[in-house]
């Protein structure tokens, strides 16, 4: 079953009715085109359900690191890369540790009360302040040079369409949980407008214009006249769709969906694929530079069968370290996703930086997370935070570091301050003790 | 023998009308020699006026003899002893034979049956009914509620655990409304139902029935956490919810909204879930707030326990149809409406796409989908197209779309976009043919009765042939009338006859009325509906329950305002004193939408039942004249007041009509309240009213008037006209001279029901041939 119509009435419906009215809305490039020196994007990628230490964490700290089976996709960025060890998401109260390692990792704050029941623990509902990527948002919002049209935006692979705290890591603010597009069709509608009905309406004009010329034939001068109007209609439409041209206008033209994919498991390689290179588009093309991709959810039971795996992702986290097989399974899920991440640096790698020298993914940021550290102990220390790219952030990667129990609020003022937002503190006061980590 | 004037030349061809027992002569007439000299000056030589002198054309409804006392008293202006007598009685009869009367007219500006695009009604039933008909008929439920399933002592924090429950652990009942408050405790529970105030959950589920057209905000009021789903079979990953408030952000009340435009008329699913973990209170409402309407608990009248398809609802804005002739239909087209046309249909597309395994019963893996997709489209657009198509058309509208397409599914996107845009399907009457064939006969009774596309029934029985005999096709639409469409179609007639556009966002002066709320307007819409829902559908009622019955629907909040004693709950049928209520023109809703916000208009009702009521023409003023309150003497009562303003010779040639009619509305204060006294004074309701036969009859208050309506062939037929032009779209006159009386003769002897007279019309829009109706003057003109 595909779900673009749904998407879509989602869509119309977020613009509020009256948005329906433009039929051909076109898509528009960034407002700052051509405003090219000097850009910093920001992307976060999350994968759920915790990682593999021992497949994982390099043996060897500083720029001698060494990659584990998991970050071995990634060895062609080893010196653009950088896993940071020892950080922890120390943020407690209420809710399971699932919960709060999904909706407190980037806002680094408490969740609310609620009715959520985990696991464990209390009952809970949403965070109680704004995610990082979305503070940073606003603050490039708020500043001419740094506006895009869409200030960020937020993707999904394989994302369970309910909105609960295991759901959603993006918060406008406290209580706002940002739900993201997990259907290349309807991002591809928000980016670049109806491109795709453009292409069925341009193919079945002269279809319709030569039925008009058949059933007006035996009509009489009156109604014949009516039908005459209707034809000059169906011209300035058949104008209008060949005028548009939008695509003349973007540094970099959309690339190829199938607005029909179905958004179902098996599907998500795929899925993965087009929303990674809608993503990288919409940068190339300045409409955004904030970006999150979530995969599934926290807690996601994600069957990848593409992998000859047949159980699900959090049942399997949930196997005791003894089960090797389970580990093994899990092992080749994180080298997956890392193959995910890998797909998405190469593209920003081979993509030049419109108007400036070097690649796109020297001007972005990326930074790869997860909600808890161990699956099977619901961990929130150790998170397997993964930077790459940032060069222009004055980030120094190319090692590997550790940082032995740094709370992570610590590690979203560094990245804050890359940006130009100069935060001393984010989410809990209290966890921002020691300010920023030097990643420089 | 006579000869006939047209608007553009005297033509000379010689025609025989005859008018009653003797034929006349109009070239030769003596009337007509008296027209020029005196007349023509102002009126011109047809009749249509002259610039800054006569601008209106002189037609109208009144009779003869009426017409040649008013020409007696009237005319000329300011001479009017030239023309009186046995002057004034030829020169009616002129007039009235030459361009005055609705034969002479029909005769002169011969009216024709346009090509007409489907209104914008009609494009969204049609594709609601299209997408309907592939998933089987859809019912209009029983209202009465929701079905509600309790589940309690069980923990669960996954919302399908709900569906995997043990039978046990649930019960079920009919709830009438969802307004529960459990406080700190439990919904009432059978003995052998466990509840835990720690935890528990219901659904409720069945059809939700929306009225009007246009969009709906849902409003789930609660402290816990909810989701709820309007016209959304699933419930599964790819629904779509309308409200997600499953998570509660504390034990508080709040509000979770959504929005969705619905089409009226039509049922929909809906579905609530609801649970409660761990929190120490529970609280659920389900709300709505209808378009122009005010929030409220969703009444039990609207819900339905039983389930309902879902529809394709397209909710693209279209740009208001054509009202140049005073009803709705598709005359124009422009470029916004080509534009809402296309995005409906790409609106369809998706749908179609998202839902295409379902509508063709087929799976992904399905070695058969290919071909179940393209027998669904060749059914499509043969539905669309209201026709089979042979294998012409099958090449050329359903092959060709797949043929360069990269998938089928491709394909179908393209077909669907073509066939929603096309014009057979816009213009469903296209062919124009001169003898329509059963399909034709289907489509028009189909657009005629429902404002949709022929349903499954009505194909199979112009497959057979049914509807191309005469015997056959009557059976076909007792069955026709009696659809959930025609009602919501005749509804849409009541709001234009009665003008209830007046009472969109009506509101009163708060000092002067501050009763009259939102509330209590949107009570009242609900309360005229039920009222001529009944009048219209009831057994054994008739249009003459309409103008007489002496009952109003009231709720208890309505019953405080305008009943004899305050009821309870929600609205039922109150008999009231028959001196004081009397059929529509006495409904609060409309006596409210036809006042001024602080005080009555006589004016406008007078003005309202004049030409809607008892079915006479008004020119419009000579003059603007505004009405102002400061102008007039303060101890005036409303009477006096308009009777000054409209004391002027000028003005009485037509308020000599509406004011006594207004005046008998007197006892109605601006909210539709009975009262006796205006400023303090008692109120005086009586009046003399000259009819159109020139009889003058005492008016002593509303029932008088709606009697003499009741009675009268002018109101009746003011009726049947505007009741026709709801339905068919097209002037009444394009159906031949004598549409009109057939169509009052049988409304008369049916006892004046009104499913008959739709019957009536919708036959006669339907089987209609232009062989049949071309007037003498264009078959003389083309021979």
């Amino acid at each position: 079953m595909n779900a673009s119509f749904l998407s879509r009435r989602k869509f119309v419906r977020d613009l509020g009715v009256s948005a329906a009215a433009l039929p051909f809305l076109t898509g528009l490039p960034g407002l700052n085109a051509a405003n090219t020196s000097g850009k910093k994007r920001l992307i976060f990628m999350f994968s759920p359900n915790g990682t593999i230490p021992a497949n994982f964490w390099p043996d060897n700290p500083g720029t001698n690191y060494d990659l584990k089976r998991i970050l071995k996709p990634l060895a062609p960025f080893q010196h653009q890369m950088m896993p940071l060890r020892g950080i922890n998401n120390k943020v407690g109260g209420d809710g399971d540790r699932h919960m709060r390692g999904m909706s407190c990792l980037l806002t680094g704050t408490e969740l609310l009360p609620g009715n959520i029941q985990g696991g464990s623990e209390t009952p809970a509902g949403w965070a109680s302040g704004i995610s990082i990527d979305q503070e940073l948002r606003n603050f490039y919002q708020s500043r001419e040079e740094t506006c895009t049209r869409f200030g960020s935006l937020e993707f999904g692979v394989a994302v369970p369409n309910r909105a609960d705290p295991w759901t959603r890591m993006s918060y406008r603010g406290a209580n706002q949980p940002v739900a993201p597009i997990d259907d290349p069709e309807h991002m591809l509608t928000k980016l670049y407008g109806q491109q795709k009905d453009k292409e069925s309406l341009t193919s079945i004009i002269d279809v319709v214009r030569e039925d008009l010329a058949r059933v007006s034939k035996n009509l009489g001068a009156e109604d014949r006249s009516r039908l005459e109007e209707h034809l000059t209609l169906v011209r300035e439409m058949e104008t209008e769709l060949q005028n548009d041209d939008s695509d003349a206008e973007l540094n970099h033209p959309l690339p190829d969906i199938d607005p029909d994919i179905e958004l179902v498991n098996d599907n998500t390689p795929r899925i993965s694929r087009m929303q990674i290179d809608l993503l990288v588009n919409a940068m190339a093309n300045d409409m955004t530079r904030i970006g999150t991709l979530q995969y599934m959810r926290s807690v996601g039971q994600a069957r990848m069968n593409w992998l000859g795996i047949k159980e699900g992702h959090h049942g399997l986290s949930h196997e005791p370290n003894s089960n090797k097989e389970a580990e093994e399974k899990l092992t080749q899920i994180n080298e997956w996703f890392a193959g995910e991440l890998a797909y998405l640096t190469k593209r920003l790698s081979e993509t030049p930086e419109p108007g400036a020298d070097g690649s796109m993914l020297d001007h972005t940021l990326i930074v790869w997370l997860n909600e808890l550290g161990i699956g099977n102990r619901h961990t929130l220390t150790d998170i397997p935070f993964v930077l790459i790219g940032g060069k222009a952030h004055g980030i120094k990667t190319g090692r590997h570091l550790n940082f032995e129990g740094a709370a992570h609020n610590q590690l979203w003022l560094t990245l804050a301050q890359s940006m130009g937002h100069h935060l001393q503190t984010f989410g809990t006061e209290a966890l921002c003790e020691g300010g920023a980590l030097n990643l420089s | 023998m006579l000869s006939i004037a047209t608007k553009r030349s005297w033509l000379p061809i010689v025609l025989l009308l005859s008018t009653g027992a003797h034929a006349i002569d109009l070239e030769d007439h003596p009337g007509r020699a008296i027209y020029q000299r005196l007349c023509a000056e102002c009126h011109a030589d047809d009749g249509q006026g002259v610039e800054a002198l006569a601008e209106d054309p002189l037609v109208g409804s009144r009779s003869l003899e009426s017409l040649a006392g008013r020409i007696e008293r009237t005319m000329p202006e300011d001479e009017e002893d030239l023309c009186v007598g046995e002057d004034a009685k030829i020169v009616a009869e002129y007039v009235y034979h030459a361009f005055y009367s609705e034969e002479a007219r029909a005769r002169n500006t011969p009216a024709r049956i346009d090509l007409t695009r489907l209104t914008a009604p009609q494009y969204r039933n049609s594709v609601a009914d299209l997408v309907q008909s592939f998933r089987g008929t859809l019912q209009h439920p029983e209202t009465g509620g929701l079905d509600a399933t309790y589940f309690g002592g069980y923990k669960f924090n996954e919302r399908r655990e709900m569906r995997d429950q043990n039978k046990t652990d649930r019960y079920e009942r009919t709830d009438s409304i969802v307004r529960a408050d459990y406080g700190t405790g439990v919904p009432e529970h059978p003995e052998s139902a466990e509840f835990s105030n720690e935890e528990f959950s219901v659904r409720w589920q069945g059809s939700i029935l929306p009225e009007e057209t246009g969009v709906y905000e849902f409003v789930v009021r609660t402290r816990n956490g909810a989701t709820l789903w309007v016209n959304e079979k699933r419930s599964d990953e790819l629904s779509d919810k309308t409200i997600d408030g499953w998570v509660a952000p504390s034990n508080e009340v709040r509000e979770e909204t959504g929005k969705i435009f619905l089409i009226g008329g039509r049922p929909y699913p809906i579905r609530l879930e609801f649970f409660t973990y761990k929190e120490e209170k529970s609280f659920v409402e389900l709300l709505w707030k209808p378009p122009h309407g005010v929030l409220h608990t969703i009444p039990e009248s609207h819900l339905s326990p039983v389930w309902s398809h879902e529809s394709l609802v397209v909710d693209t804005p279209f740009p208001a149809d054509d009202r140049s002739v005073g009803y709705e239909r598709g005359a124009s087209v422009s470029k916004a409406w080509y534009d809402a046309v296309t995005g409906g249909a790409v609106q369809s597309a998706d749908y179609i796409a998202s839902h295409l395994n379902e509508l063709v019963k087929s799976r992904p893996d399905d070695p058969e989908r290919e071909k179940k997709v393209h027998a669904f489209a060749e059914q499509f657009v043969a539905r669309a197209f209201r026709r089979p198509l042979d294998d012409e058309d099958k090449a050329r509208f359903v092959d060709s779309h797949f043929k360069n397409a990269e998938t089928v599914d491709i394909g179908m996107r393209r077909l669907v976009l073509f066939t929603l845009t096309a014009p057979r399907f816009l213009y469903p009457d296209w062919q124009q043919k001169e003898t329509p064939d059963q399909w034709d006969i289907a489509a028009r009774l189909a657009l005629a009765l429902w404002d949709s596309v022929p349903d499954h029934r009505l194909l199979m029985a112009a497959q057979k042939g049914q509807t191309i005999h005469p015997n056959t096709v009557k059976s076909i639409t007792n069955w026709m009338v009696w659809d959930w469409r025609t009602k919501a179609k005749i509804r849409g007639f009541f709001h234009h006859w009665l003008e209830l556009e007046r009472s969109v966002d009506l509101s009163k002066d708060e000092s002067a009325y501050p009763e009259f709320s939102d509330a209590v307007l949107a009570d009242l819409k609900t309360s005229l509906f039920l009222s001529t829902d009944e009048a219209v559908w009831g057994k054994d009622s008739s249009y003459r329950d309409l103008m007489l019955a002496n009952s109003l629907y009231l709720n208890e909040r309505l019953s405080k305002l305008y009943g004899a004693k305050p009821i309870k709950g929600g609205f039922q049928k109150v008999s009231l004193d028959p001196q004081r209520r009397t059929g529509v023109i006495t409904h609060p809703l409309l006596l409210s939408s036809l006042a001024y916000h602080n005080n009555t208009s006589p004016i406008h009702r007078g003005v309202f039942l004049t030409r809607n009521i008892v079915g006479m023409t008004l020119k419009s003023p000579p003059m603007a004249n505004e009405f102002k309150e400061g102008k007039f003497d303060p101890n005036f009562t409303m009477r006096q007041k308009v009777t000054e303003m409209t004391r002027d010779k000028a003005c009485m040639s037509c308020h000599t009509t509406i004011n006594p009619l207004g005046f008998s509305l007197e006892h109605y204060d601006a909210m539709g309240r009975w009262r006796m006294k205006d400023q303090n004074k008692p109120v005086n309701s009586v009046s003399n009213f000259k009819t159109e036969d020139g009889e003058t009859i005492k008016l002593t208050g509303a029932r008088d008037v709606a009697e003499f309506a009741a009675d009268t062939p002018s109101a009746h037929r003011t009726f049947i006209e505007q009741m026709f032009h709801h339905i068919a779209k097209q002037p009444i006159l394009a159906y031949g001279p004598d549409t009109m009386d057939t169509l009052h003769t049988g409304f008369e002897e049916s006892g004046f029901k009104i499913p008959e007279l739709l019957k009536s019309i919708a036959l006669t829009a339907s089987l209609h041939s232009s062989e049949t109706s071309k007037t003498p003057n264009q078959v003389a003109s083309n021979p």
